[in-house]
């Protein structure tokens, strides 16, 4: 069983949910290396590449999850169906995260302790 | 797993679009105005009516009694049920 | 009866104007009652709020600030309220409205700032972590 499972459900910007959940995330891995990230539903746009919210006076923190690697958070999972169904799942993604199909997403969180989800 | 949801089907989507993360032996708890989806039949009640063989529907009492409303699937719990299920659900999410 | 277990809350919700504080409230209060450790209530996005000193309801309304307070000295458990969060959404104790030059302050103890490494190390140490 792994410890922590961050599950990360909206569209970044519009709400700091994202944002702070990012945060969490990389507190908890400062604790353990025993965690997963998983980009589902409306997560799934905190990805794209090439945001710009200086425009909106949003703090740019896309690209902090490019260290996500250098801080040892390796499982990060997105959400293939949800791509899908947003119709971006060509568009460019900021980092490389795998991608996997819903069920497999929700047999994944199942294999940890503590889930949050925002 | 324990599943907790906090809002109207009719208002946020956020129990529609999870349905797929819902699991056989899985529990539901509704609390705050998610408790409206127990309390009468309405577009969603057959979609938990199906799955009731498989997940179990709570709802909470206090919640109701605060709406006016008595949960007519599934079953209420008050606060201590509530916390018992997080004790006895190892692994708990909250939907928000 | 189930055996007592350590539960770390997270609240996500203001004192007012969403019922997430209410609910994780009485969740505490009913799980301390049933046995269980509270190891600490973190608050976290909008749930900073809780920690305003200037909370001010009606007379006939619940005081949910000084509900936590209560409930918190009784039962030693902390009331962490995220730094980050806090300072963006205006709530600030004495040390850091110095540092920011800002003339008031609206948090005190027991109701604390802290870093996301308390909820950081409730994720990794508490049996359950309940999300409100």
């Amino acid at each position: 069983m792994l410890r922590a499972a961050f599950i990360t459900r909206q569209v970044p910007h519009g709400t700091s949910l994202a944002r702070e959940t990012q945060d969490a995330i990389l507190a908890t891995s400062a604790l353990t290396e025993d965690l997963s990230v998983f980009f589902i539903g409306d997560g799934v746009y905190q990805l794209v590449s090439k945001q710009k919210p200086q425009g909106i006076a949003c703090r740019d923190f896309a690209p902090t999850f490019g260290m996500f690697e250098l801080y040892d958070i390796e499982n990060v999972y997105v959400c293939a169906d949800s791509l899908l169904e947003r119709g971006i799942s060509d568009v460019e993604l900021i980092i490389d995260a795998e991608r996997l199909p819903q069920s497999e997403i929700n047999q994944r969180i199942r294999q940890h302790a503590i889930i949050l989800n925002f | 797993m324990l599943h907790i949801f906090k809002s109207s089907p009719f208002s946020r989507n956020t129990f529609i679009d999870s349905l797929a993360y819902l699991d056989d032996g899985d529990v539901v708890l509704f609390i705050q105005d998610a408790v409206v989806i127990t309390a009468s039949h309405h577009k969603y009640a057959k979609i938990l009516q199906d799955l009731m063989p498989k997940v179990t529907f709570y709802t909470l009492t206090e919640d109701l009694d605060a709406r006016g409303l008595k949960s007519i699937l599934g079953q209420q719990v008050s606060y201590p049920e509530f916390v018992n299920l997080t004790v006895s659900n190892s692994q708990i999410q909250t939907w928000n | 009866m189930s055996q007592p277990v350590t539960i770390a809350v997270l609240v996500t919700g203001p004192a007012y104007g969403s019922q997430d504080a209410l609910s994780a409230y009485h969740y505490v209060k009913s799980a301390i009652e049933l046995g269980h450790t509270i190891q600490r209530v973190f608050f976290y996005n909008d749930g900073v709020l809780n920690g305003s000193t200037l909370t001010s309801p009606a007379a006939d309304e619940f005081d949910l600030y000084n509900a936590w307070l209560i409930l918190a000295r009784e039962h030693r458990f902390d009331l962490d309220i995220c730094s980050g969060a806090a300072l963006r959404r205006g709530v600030i104790d004495q040390s850091e409205a110095g540092k920011a030059g800002k003339s008031h302050f609206n948090l005190e103890l027991p109701f604390q700032l802290t870093g996301l490494g308390q909820l950081a190390a409730s994720i990794v140490t508490a049996d359950r972590v309940i999300q409100f």
